[in-house]
C-alpha cells in the first residue's frame, strides 16, 4: 500500500504540508534541464522524464518541486495499482464512510506536481487515467463522487520511464507516449558525477573521482554481458560504505560488481577494473 | 693453290647453280682464306643444304669462313650441321642464324664455344626454337655469370642434362646466373680464406648441379633455382660445407629426395641455424632408413613446421630465440626416432600447434610423456599428438604450470574493453585471428603462458599489466592521427633534418659527409607532406620522416611505453601496485650496462630511464652520467608531464635520436680502432675468448625473451600468419555439399577457443525439412503409451501457474477481490453507487513460453541400448534415435496439451561447411500427420557440430514473441565432427553458443545419454542446465518431467 492511502483526506492545506519539500534537495544541474522544467510547467505540459536507473530523476524532480515551490506527490507504480488507488476511495470510519482522495486527487486538488515513478510498471487500465489530464482539457474525473477536477494552472504531471528495459511487453503505447515532453537523462558526465559522488557521501574529490572513473569503465561493459551500466546510485552507496571506513576495494565490490550482475568472469573483470582504478 | 681454288670454285658453282657466276668467285675467295680442309668440310655441307635453301647457303657460305676461325674443324661441322637442321624447319631462320653466329660465337670465350654448339646440337633434335633460342641468348647467358670458368662447367651441365631433357637444360642456364650470383655473394660474406685447398661455394655449387644433371636432368635445373632462393644465412665456410656435402649424399636416393632435402634444409639452416640443422639431418637420417617415401614425407614437411614453429610466440627480432625453439624442437624428436620414427614424425608435426598454448619446457615433457605412453600404437599416438585426446592436453598444460592466456582471454578482454570502450580481440602472439577483424588497434597480443612466478595470482598480475598497457595505448592515443601535436612534430622532424643536410653541405667535409650520409641524402630526398598525407598523420608517417627509420622506429617504441606507463600511473592509482611488480621483475633481469657495447649500452640506458624509473646499475650511473642526464631531461620535459600525448613521444624521439646520433659520430672513430685490435687479440686466444663471447651472446638472448621485453618491441611490428600455415598442416578444408531445392543456407560464427575470438561465417547450415517417415510410428509410440499419454495430458493442462497470473477488479472470477468488496459496500452506503468488478481471475497471459526441441542425430545414435544384454533375440534393445523420437511423441503431447508454441529439428554435421538442419516441426505449424510422418523419418548420419546448430535454433528461436524461450538439447554424447577441432575446441565453441544464446533471452537446457564423464559434461553445459537420464529407455516417460519442472 502506498503511504497516502492510509492517511486522512483532511481536505484543505494541512495534507498537501507532507508534501512540501523543506530542504533544498541537491540536485547538480547537467544541461539545461532546469529551464525545460520550468517552461514546461508553467506552459502547463506534461514531462517525461527518462533514462537508466539511478542517474537522478526523481532527485531531478524533487529539486524542481522545491525551486516551483510546489508540493510533490509520488507514486511508485506497480503492476496492482488500480485506478482506485490513484483517484481514491471511500473508507469506513466508525460508522461513517468518508472520502479518502487518491495521490493524483490529491497533486490536482493542489496544484502539486506529481510524479509517476516507472510508469511501465502500471496496469493499462491505469495509465488510461491520465489521458484527460495530459491533453489541454486536464481534468481528473473522479467518479466515484462524481466529481470532475479540473488542474489548477500550478499542477504538472511528471512521469519516469527507463527504454533500457524495453521488452515488447513493457513498452509505453504511443498515445500514452505522445503525450508528453521528454526530457533525456543518462548519468553525469565525469566532471559532474564526482562532485555528486563526493558530496552526497561526504569523501573526498580524488576518491570520488575514482569511482567515477570505476563508473564509466563498467559503463563501457553494458552490451557485452551487462544489461546496464552502474548507476550513479550505486557510486553513490559505494563512497557512503568508504565514507564510513569500509576499505574501498571491499566497498567497490559490495556496491558496485556484485549487484549489477551474477555472471562470475564479468564480476572478476569488474573486480579487475576495480583494482586497477585504487 | 690455284688448282685447289679452281676446284673449290668449280665445286660451289656444282652447289650453286643458280648463284651468279659473281657471287660464286666471291665466295670462293672468302673460303680461300681457310685450310683446305676446312674449305671442303664446307662445301660439303653446303652441298646438302643447297637442296634446301639457296639463300640459307650463300648466307652459310658468306659466314663459314669466320666461323670457322672460331670453331674446330668437328665443332665447325657441328655448326653447319645446326644451320641446316634450321632450315629444314625454317630457311629465313636458317640464314638469320648464319648471318649472325660469328658475333655471337665470337662473344663467348673460347672454351664455351663448342659447348653451346654442342648444347644447341643437341637441344636441336627435339625442339629447334629451343635451340634457337639457347644460341641467341648465350652472349647474355655468359655475361650474367661473368666467371668464365663458371660458365665452361655450367654448359658442361647443360649438355649433359640436355641428354635427357632439351627442356631442362634450358632451365639450366635460365636459372645459373642467379644461383651463381647468390654463390658469389656467399663468397663475399665469408671472405674466403686463402686456404688454395679448401673449394670454393662456386665450385661446391657447381660440383653438386652436375651431380644431379648425372642423375636427373630435371632436377639439376631446379636445384640451380634452389641455390637461386638464397643463401645469405650462411655465415660460415662449415654449413655451406655441410649443406653440400649432406645433399650430396642423399644423391644415392635419387634426385628428387636429394632436391627436396636441400630445399628443406636450407629452410632449416635459415630459420634455425647451423646447429638445428646438424639435429635435423640426425633425424632425417634416422628417418631415412626407415624407406624413401617416409622421408620424402618428413623432408617435405619440415620447411611448413619449421616456418609455423619459428612464428610461433616469437618476434622477427628474435631470430636467436627462434633457433632456439626450433632446436628444443629437433632436439626432443631426434630423442624419440630412437625408439619410433612414426611417433617422432607425428609429435614433430604436431609441434608448432603444441607450441601455441604452451611453453617449451611444457612442450618437451609433453613430447617425451606421449612417446611413453604410447611407445608403439602409432593410432593412439596421433590421437595425442595431434591434441585431441584429454591425456594429450593436460600433459601439455600441466597442472599448475602457470596460467594460460587461453583460460583467462575472455575475462582479459571483458577488462580491456571495460578501459578502452572498444571491442578489442586478444590473440596470443604467434597466431593471427581472422583477417577480416584484425585491424590496428583492435587486437592485443598476449602470451599464450606466463609461468614466471610460481603463483597464478602473480603470473595473472603480468597478463594484467600487459593487457593495461594495450589498453592504454588505445586510451592515450598511441594511433591518434593528425593532432596538432603530431604535426608539430612532422614539422620539427623535418626541420632537424633539413638543418642537418644544410650543415653538410656548408662544412664542405668528406669526412662528416660520409658520417651523416643517411641524414643527408634523406634530407634531400624527403618532400614535404600533402595535404592529404597530413591529414591522416599518424606516429607512422612521423617516423618515416627520420632519416633511419629503425633507429627512431627502435627510441619511439622504447620512449612510448613510458609515456604509457606513465600515464596510467596517473590515471589509475590501482595498477600502479601491478606495474611496479612486474617493473621490479623487469630491473632483476637487467643486463649490467657496463658489459655491453656503448651502442647497446645507450638503448640500455634508454630503456632503464624511461621503463623502469632510473639507472638500476651504480657503474653505469657514473660511466655515462652525461647522457644519462641528458636522457632524463628530455623524459622528465616530454613525457612525464601531464596528458603528454603521441606527439611528445615524437619529439622525445627526435631529442633523443639526435643526442644518439652524436654519440655515435665520437664513438665510431674510437670504436672502429678498438675494434681493430680486440680482433687481433681474439685471434690469438681464440678459444676461451669466443667462449665467453659465446656466453654474452646467450645471456642477450635469453634477455630478448624475457615476456617484458615486449614493452620495448616495436608497436608495429606485423606477425607472420602461421596461423593459415597450422590450419593447412592440421586440417584439410572441408567442401561444400550442394544445396538441394528448398534448402536454406545460413552462415555462422564459430569460437576458436586458441585464437580467443570467433572464426567469422565459419560454419554453413542448411536447413532443409526432414524427410517423410511411416506415421505408424508415431501412431505405434501412442499405442504403447497410451497411459502414460492421458495422465500426460491431464498434468499439462493443469499446469504453469507460472502462466497464469492474478486479475482483480473482474466481473466475474475464482474468488472475491477482497478490497474490491470492501469498496463496493463503502461506496453503496456513501453513493449508492458502486462498482461490479468485485473478483479475481486468473487468467492465462497471452503467448508465454516458446521451446525448441533440438535432437542430436549423429551416427552414434544409432547404438542399441538394451536392458537384457542376455536376451538380445526376445528382448531387443532399441537405437538411441529411435528412443529419442518417442521422447519427442510423448513431448509433442504434453505441449499440445498445455498449449506452448514449439519445434522440433534435428541437426547432422559433415565438416563445417556442411551442417544439416533437418525441421521436423516448425514454430506455428500445425501438430499434423505431416509432422507425424516427419518424426517418423528422423534417423542417423554423420556428425555431431553442436555449436552451429544451436545457434541456428537459438536465432529461430530469438525471433519468437514469447517470454520464456527455452532451446532443449538432446544429445547423446560430446560434440564431434571431423574439422571441429579437437574435443576441447568442440567443448568451447558449444559452451559460447550456450552462452550466447543465454545472454540473448533464451534458456537453454541439455539433456543427454552420456554418462562417461560427469565432469566433462559438467563444463560443457555447466553454465546452462542439463540433466543426465542414466536409464536411457526410461527417457520418453521422463522428458515431460523434465519439462513441466522446467517451466514451472
Ligand atoms: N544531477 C544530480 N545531482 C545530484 N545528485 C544526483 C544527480 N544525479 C544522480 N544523483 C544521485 O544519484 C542518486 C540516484 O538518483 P535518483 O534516485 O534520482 O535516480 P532515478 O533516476 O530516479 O532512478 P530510478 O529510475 O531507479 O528511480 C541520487 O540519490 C543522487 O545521490
Ligand atoms: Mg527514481
Amino acid at each position: 500500500m502506498t503511504q497516502p492511502l492510509s492517511s486522512p483526506a483532511i481536505p484543505g492545506d494541512q495534507a498537501i504540508e507532507k508534501y512540501r519539500i523543506k530542504k533544498e534537495p541537491y540536485y547538480l544541474s547537467i544541461k539545461n534541464e532546469h529551464a525545460l522544467f520550468e517552461t514546461a510547467h508553467s506552459a502547463k505540459l506534461p514531462v517525461m522524464l527518462k533514462g537508466p536507473t539511478g542517474c537522478g530523476k526523481t532527485r531531478f524532480v524533487e529539486a524542481m518541486a522545491y525551486k516551483l515551490g510546489r508540493p510533490l506527490v509520488t507514486v511508485a507504480c506497480h503492476e496492482d495499482l488500480s485506478a482506485t488507488d490513484l483517484v481514491g476511495r471511500y473508507l469506513l470510519e466508525g460508522d461513517d464512510t468518508i472520502w479518502h482522495d487518491g495521490p493524483l486527487t490529491t497533486a490536482v486538488r493542489h496544484g502539486a506536481i506529481c510524479y509517476l515513478d516507472e510508469v511501465v510498471e502500471a496496469r493499462k487500465d491505469t495509465i488510461v487515467l491520465i489521458h484527460p489530464l495530459t491533453d489541454d482539457r486536464r481534468i481528473l474525473p473522479v467518479e466515484k463522487r462524481g466529481e470532475l477536477l479540473s488542474a489548477p494552472d500550478d499542477f504538472m504531471l511528471v512521469i519516469s520511464y527507463n527504454p533500457g528495459y524495453q521488452s515488447v511487453l513493457k513498452d509505453l503505447k504511443q498515445s500514452t507516449r505522445q503525450r508528453f515532453l521528454s526530457i533525456e537523462f543518462d548519468y553525469p558526465p565525469a566532471e559532474a558525477e564526482t562532485q555528486i559522488v563526493a558530496r552526497e557521501a561526504g569523501i573526498d574529490e580524488a576518491m570520488a573521482r575514482d569511482l567515477v572513473k570505476i563508473g564509466e569503465k563498467v559503463r563501457n561493459l553494458k552490451g557485452h554481458g551487462l544489461e546496464e551500466g552502474v548507476s550513479t546510485r550505486l557510486l553513490v552507496y559505494a563512497a557512503q560504505l568508504i565514507a564510513r571506513g569500509v576499505n574501498p576495494v571491499a566497498a567497490c565490490e559490495a556496491a558496485i560488481s556484485s549487484p549489477i550482475t551474477d555472471d562470475a568472469e564479468l564480476q572478476r573483470s569488474i573486480r579487475e577494473i576495480i583494482t586497477t582504478v585504487i | 693453290m690455284p688448282e685447289e681454288k679452281k676446284g673449290l670454285t668449280g665445286a660451289l658453282s656444282d652447289q650453286l647453280k643458280g648463284a651468279t657466276r659473281g657471287t660464286i668467285e666471291a665466295l670462293a675467295m672468302k673460303m680461300g682464306v681457310l685450310p683446305s680442309e676446312r674449305a671442303w668440310v664446307a662445301v660439303d655441307i653446303g652441298a646438302s643444304l643447297a637442296a634446301i635453301s639457296l639463300k640459307a647457303t650463300v648466307d652459310f657460305f658468306k659466314a663459314a669462313p669466320e666461323v670457322a676461325r672460331l670453331l674446330e674443324n668437328g665443332d665447325l661441322r657441328n655448326w653447319a650441321e645446326l644451320g641446316r637442321r634450321i632450315a629444314l624447319n625454317n630457311a629465313e631462320e636458317a640464314s638469320e642464324f648464319f648471318r649472325s653466329s660469328a658475333d655471337t660465337l665470337g662473344a663467348l670465350p673460347v672454351r664455351v664455344r663448342p659447348l653451346l654448339v654442342n648444347l644447341c646440337a643437341r637441344q636441336i633434335v627435339l625442339s629447334p626454337a629451343s635451340a634457337l633460342a639457347t644460341f641467341r641468348s648465350a652472349p647474355q647467358t655468359i655475361s650474367a655469370i661473368t666467371d668464365e670458368a663458371a660458365a665452361v662447367r655450367l654448359f658442361g651441365i647443360a649438355v649433359e642434362v640436355a641428354h635427357r631433357s632439351v627442356k631442362h637444360s634450358t632451365e639450366v642456364l635460365n636459372a645459373a646466373p642467379r644461383a651463381l650470383a647468390v654463390a658469389r655473394a656467399l663468397e663475399q660474406t665469408l671472405r674466403l680464406d686463402p686456404d688454395p685447398q679448401a673449394k670454393r661455394p662456386l665450385d661446391q655449387i657447381l660440383d653438386l648441379a652436375s651431380q644431379f644433371a648425372e642423375r636427373t636432368g630435371a632436377t639439376a635445373a631446379e636445384f640451380l633455382s634452389a641455390v637461386g632462393d638464397g643463401l645469405e644465412f650462411i655465415s660460415e665456410r662449415a654449413e655451406i660445407d655441410a649443406l653440400c656435402s649432406a645433399t650430396s649424399a642423399y644423391l644415392e636416393r635419387g634426385g628428387a629426395t636429394a632436391l627436396q632435402f636441400f630445399r628443406s634444409a636450407r629452410v632449416v639452416m635459415e630459420l634455425g641455424g647451423r646447429t638445428s640443422f646438424e639435429k635435423w639431418s640426425r633425424v632425417a637420417r634416422n628417418v631415412a632408413n626407415e624407406g624413401n617415401a617416409i622421408v620424402y614425407d618428413f623432408l617435405k614437411l619440415t620447411p611448413r613446421v619449421c616456418a609455423a614453429l619459428a612464428a610461433t610466440r616469437l618476434r622477427r627480432r628474435e631470430a636467436d630465440r627462434r633457433h632456439e625453439v626450433i632446436g628444443s624442437v629437433l632436439d626432443v624428436i631426434e630423442e624419440l626416432t630412437t625408439s619410433n620414427i612414426y611417433i617422432a614424425l607425428e609429435c614433430f608435426k604436431s609441434s608448432p600447434r603444441a607450441l601455441a598454448v604452451a611453453s617449451l619446457e611444457q612442450f618437451q615433457s609433453w613430447a617425451r610423456s606421449g612417446a611413453m605412453l604410447h611407445p608403439q600404437d602409432r593410432r593412439r599416438a596421433t590421437a595425442y599428438f595431434a591434441l585431441e585426446s584429454r591425456t594429450s592436453q593436460e600433459s601439455l598444460r600441466g597442472a599448475n604450470d602457470g596460467v594460460t592466456l587461453e583460460s583467462i582471454a575472455h575475462l582479459l578482454r571483458l577488462y580491456v574493453e571495460a578501459l578502452t570502450g572498444r571491442e578489442m580481440l586478444i590473440a596470443p602472439i604467434g597466431s593471427i585471428p581472422d583477417e577480416s577483424r584484425i585491424g590496428d588497434g583492435h587486437t592485443i597480443y598476449l602470451p599464450s603462458v606466463v609461468a614466471e612466478f610460481g603463483s597464478t595470482e602473480e603470473d595473472f598480475r603480468l597478463y594484467k599489466a600487459l593487457a593495461a598497457h594495450a589498453a592504454g595505448q588505445i586510451e592515450f592515443g598511441t594511433r591518434e592521427i593528425a593532432t596538432p601535436d603530431i604535426r608539430a612534430a612532422i614539422s620539427e622532424i623535418d626541420a632537424f633534418f633539413i638543418e642537418k643536410a644544410r650543415e653538410v653541405d656548408s662544412r664542405n667535409d668528406p669526412e662528416f659527409a660520409i658520417h651523416s650520409e643517411q641524414h643527408y641524402l634523406r634530407a634531400r630526398q624527403l618532400r614535404p607532406l600533402a595535404a592529404e598525407e597530413l591529414e591522416a598523420a599518424d606516429y607512422r608517417t612521423a617516423l618515416g620522416r627520420f632519416a633511419n627509420i629503425g633507429l627512431a622506429t627502435r627510441i619511439f617504441t622504447t620512449l612510448e611505453n613510458g609515456r604509457i606507463d606513465h600515464r596510467l600511473r596517473q590515471a589509475y592509482r590501482g595498477i600502479r601496485r601491478d606495474l611496479d611488480f612486474v617493473r621490479k621483475r623487469i630491473i632483476e633481469h637487467r643486463p649490467p650496462v657496463m658489459e655491453l657495447p656503448v651502442e647497446q649500452a645507450i638503448y640500455e640506458l634508454l630503456f632503464q630511464i624511461t621503463i623502469c624509473g632510473g639507472v638500476v646499475d651504480d657503474k653505469g650511473r657514473w660511466a655515462y652520467a652525461e647522457i644519462i642526464r641528458a636522457f632524463e631531461n628530455i623524459i622528465a620535459d616530454y613525457l612525464r608531464r601531464d596528458a603528454s600525448s603521441v606527439g611528445d613521444t615524437l619529439i622525445a624521439t627526435l631529442k633523443v635520436y639526435s643526442l644518439i646520433g652524436e654519440q655515435k659520430q665520437q664513438k665510431d672513430a674510437e670504436q672502429e680502432a678498438s675494434q681493430q685490435e680486440q680482433e687481433a687479440d681474439e685471434e690469438q686466444s681464440e678459444n676461451d675468448e669466443g667462449e665467453s663471447r659465446q656466453q654474452k651472446r646467450a645471456a642477450q638472448q635469453q634477455r630478448a625473451s624475457d615476456p617484458f621485453t615486449q614493452w620495448s618491441q616495436s608497436v608495429e611490428e606485423t606477425l607472420p600468419s602461421d596461423s593459415e600455415m597450422l590450419n593447412e598442416l592440421m586440417n584439410a578444408e572441408s567442401s561444400e555439399q550442394e544445396l538441394q531445392e528448398g534448402d536454406l543456407a545460413f552462415f555462422y560464427d564459430e569460437w576458436d577457443r586458441e585464437l580467443g575470438d570467433h572464426r567469422a561465417k565459419w560454419c554453413r547450415v542448411i536447413q532443409r525439412e526432414n524427410r517423410r517417415g511411416p506415421r505408424d510410428f508415431v501412431e505405434g509410440v501412442r499405442a504403447r503409451y497410451s497411459g502414460i499419454i492421458s495422465s500426460i495430458r491431464h498434468q499439462f493442462q493443469m499446469l504453469k501457474p507460472e502462466s497464469l497470473r492474478r486479475v482483480k477488479g473482474e466481473l466475474d472470477g475464482e474468488d472475491f477481490d477482497l478490497e474490491a468488496v470492501i469498496d463496493h459496500h463503502v461506496d453503496k452506503r456513501s453513493t449508492g453507487r458502486a462498482s461490479d468488478r468485485l473478483y479475481v481471475r486468473r487468467i492465462r497471459r497471452e503467448r508465454e513460453v516458446a521451446v525448441s526441441f533440438l535432437l542430436d542425430m549423429s551416427s552414434s545414435t544409432a547404438r542399441t541400448i538394451t536392458r537384457h544384454p542376455n536376451q538380445p533375440y526376445t528382448r531387443p534393445g532399441q537405437k538411441i534415435i529411435d528412443i529419442e523420437k518417442q521422447g519427442l511423441v510423448l513431448m509433442s503431447e504434453a505441449l499440445e496439451a498445455v498449449g506452448d508454441s514449439y519445434s522440433i529439428s534435428g541437426f547432422t554435421s559433415e565438416g563445417r561447411r556442411n551442417v544439416k538442419y533437418f525441421v521436423v516441426k516448425q514454430f506455428g505449424e500445425k501438430y499434423s500427420p505431416e509432422v507425424e510422418r516427419r518424426i517418423g523419418g528422423i534417423t542417423y548420419h554423420n556428425n555431431t557440430r553442436l555449436g552451429a546448430a544451436i545457434r541456428h535454433a537459438a536465432t529461430e528461436l530469438e525471433r519468437q514473441d514469447a517470454r520464456t524461450k527455452l532451446l532443449i538439447v538432446l544429445s547423446d554424447g560430446r560434440p564431434y565432427d571431423h574439422d571441429y577441432g579437437d574435443s576441447r575446441y568442440a567443448r568451447e565453441d558449444t559452451k559460447m553458443a550456450l552462452r550466447q544464446a543465454k545472454t540473448n533471452g533464451i534458456t537453454p537446457f541439455c539433456i543427454t545419454i552420456d554418462r562417461e564423464s560427469e565432469a566433462e559434461l559438467k563444463d560443457l553445459y555447466g553454465e546452462v542446465g542439463y540433466t543426465i537420464i542414466d536409464d536411457v529407455l526410461s527417457l520418453p516417460e521422463r522428458m515431460p518431467g523434465i519439462y513441466r519442472r522446467l517451466t514451472t
